[in-house]
């Protein structure tokens, strides 16, 4: 289980920008749940990943993994835990490395690195096995560098390099913000099954509502820094976008905007 | 240009292709513009001059030099990630303290190891025997020296935990989310990178016969100059033959070197040499911005 506890944070402490991030922020989440996170502009909603991944140390409040207190750790430790897949296709990937180099990489999060061969023949298998999975014709190209491949392809990869560890959360920042809808709704689906196929515990943060309620068992609404509306089960099977909006504008939901898709 | 003077430049091309190994790990594959090179060569020479002076054998004197290029790299390393100071300053504060560490190590500004054993003392004995000229000898013994380095390097980079070093130089915040400790990597690195740096200013006083506070001076630019011939005549993404460039880059560059300095006419002397290398870096690091434009320029249209 992920359990955040009373978490805060805040930004540019002492000068005019700043800025309360989190605020007293607690969420459980359970083994298997798939949670997708939705809220304004600034609401919060990478700070609260970057604090579950280690980028972020909060002020007060814990970060718990298995009864693990992980709140001081840094984010390379919590890999061992933490499984990610970035917004930008360019920050979740190595462009000069090969394909393969990359898988390695990622095939390497929890078990840490010696002085071996970093790709063996049997890992090449593998990772050709992982790859033909995506339909992308990908595992004839292991040895191309990432940089030649699509913002798409590049997210198709992530998400196959995060499967190759054990993992106790895949964390999700809108990484299917930077594609086109079509290539978006491709890593959408790729990702339902990959968290199925794997049963992941999965925190998902989307700027769409409709993402949020289709995809995933739970949906956390966070508001300046805190969670405004936590839903799942039946409850959350009977929600529509248009009551998402509905209680967004009861809440007087602050940020900027608020993207209603 | 005779031949003693071609071999001489390929001898020393290959001593200084060690430098260019060092610079490539430092500034290509991590990232870091490290000038800790212009301390760590003439440190690798002071350690092994003095210890060979004082009759440690030539091996010792050797490996000694290359622990106190990996010290002065860790050093540097410290100095940037523990304390925050920025990479190239930090790198210029160990490159600073090292020439006075130099002078303590040594006594005094030169030594002359003529006549002291060195690791090519063997050399002599096995022209005679050989019956061949120590001037193809030397060159030979060298090129085997740097082949196996080249090779060590290959298959340090090709480990996992060189693949984290190419990663963390790459692209840092991905490798620290798959578990990377880039601290760790960045320090490995960069003492590899000086270990090189100090092996080559081993050679180069054992097979020049002296060890000089001085000649460290602008051994960063000749790194520099060597990777970026060495990336010219290449294009490639193969590591070996990356590295293999970084050998080519630095004994072309010898070579360019001798033929301009031994080319009657211009009237360059040995002293020109620090103009004429940042020249040839400045030259190349500029050609690739102006055809840019031009491109762009094209482009327009
Ligand atoms: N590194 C940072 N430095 C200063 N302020 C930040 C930083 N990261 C986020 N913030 C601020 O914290 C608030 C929450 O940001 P964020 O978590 O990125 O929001 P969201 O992802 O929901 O759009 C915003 O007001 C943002 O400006
Ligand atoms: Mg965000």
């Amino acid at each position: 289980m992920i359990q955040l506890k009373k978490i805060n944070v805040k930004f540019n402490t002492g000068t005019a920008l700043e800025k309360w991030a989190l605020r007293n922020l607690s969420l459980d989440i359970f083994e298997g749940e798939f949670v997708t996170v939705i809220g304004g502009n600034g609401a919060g909603k990478s700070t609260l990943l970057a604090t579950l991944c280690g980028d972020v140390t909060p002020l007060s409040g814990k970060v718990m993994i298995d009864n693990v207190d992980v709140t001081t750790r840094s984010s390379w430790e919590r890999a061992k835990w933490v499984a990610r897949v970035f917004q930008d296709p360019m920050a979740g990937t190595c462009a000069q490395l090969s394909i393969e180099e990359n898988l390695a990489l990622a095939g390497k999060r929890v078990s840490g690195r010696g002085f071996s061969a970093a790709i063996l023949k049997q890992d090449r298998e593998r990772f050709r096995e992982a790859l033909s999975k995506l339909g992308l014709n990908l595992d004839k190209r292991l040895k191309d560098p990432m940089g030649a491949l699509s913002g798409g392809q590049r997210q198709a990869v992530s998400l196959i390099m995060s499967t190759l560890q054990p993992m106790k959360i895949l964390a999700l920042d809108e990484h299917t913000a930077a594609l086109d809808p079509k290539t978006a709704h491709y890593v959408m689906d790729l990702t339902r099954q990959i968290v199925e196929d794997n049963n992941l515990t999965a925190l998902m943060v989307t700027h769409s509502m409709q993402q949020a309620l289709s995809y995933g068992t739970r949906t956390v609404m966070l508001n300046d820094g805190r969670i405004a509306y936590d839903v799942s089960g039946q409850q959350r099977d009977k929600l529509t976008t248009q009551d998402l909006v509905d209680l967004f504008h009861s809440q007087q939901f602050s940020g900027d905007d608020f993207l209603l898709t | 240009m005779n031949t003693i003077q071609f071999f001489g430049a390929f001898e020393l091309g290959l001593i200084y292709g060690l430098v260019a190994l060092g610079v490539y790990l430092s500034f290509r594959v991590l990232d870091f513009p490290d000038l800790t090179v212009d301390g760590s060569f003439p440190l690798g020479a002071a350690i092994s001059g003095i210890l060979i002076v004082s009759g440690y054998p030539p091996l010792i004197a050797t490996l000694a030099a290359v622990v106190g290029g990996l010290m002065a790299g860790v050093i540097t390393g410290w100095l940037t990630l523990r304390w925050k100071i920025l990479n190239l300053l930090a790198s210029i504060l160990t490159m600073t303290a090292l020439y006075s560490v130099n002078l303590r190590i040594m006594g005094r500004p030169n030594l002359s190891l003529l006549g002291e054993k060195t690791l090519f003392s063997f050399v002599p004995d096995l022209c005679s025997s050989l019956d061949i000229s120590p001037t193809f000898i030397m060159p030979a013994i060298i090129c085997l020296i740097a082949l196996a380095l080249w090779f060590i390097l290959f298959w340090f980079l090709k480990t996992s935990f060189g693949l984290a070093i190419r990663a963390t130089g790459a692209n840092p915040r991905m490798s620290m989310a798959q578990g990377v400790c880039t601290k760790t990597t960045t320090y490995a690195g960069i003492a590899v990178s000086n270990g090189l740096v100090a092996l080559g200013g081993s050679l180069f006083a054992q097979s020049q016969g002296f060890a000089d506070v001085t000649v460290g001076a602008g051994t960063i630019i000749i790194g520099l100059a060597s990777v970026i011939i060495g990336e010219a005549l290449f294009h490639t993404r193969s590591i070996l033959i990356a590295l293999a460039s970084c050998l080519v880059g630095s004994i072309i560059f010898r070579l360019i070197v001798a033929l301009a300095l031994n080319a009657s006419g211009i009237g360059l002397q040995a002293s020109d040499l620090n103009l004429v290398t940042s020249l040839l870096v400045a030259v190349a690091m500029i050609v690739p911005e102006v055809r840019k434009k031009l491109s762009v320029h094209r482009a327009k249209k």
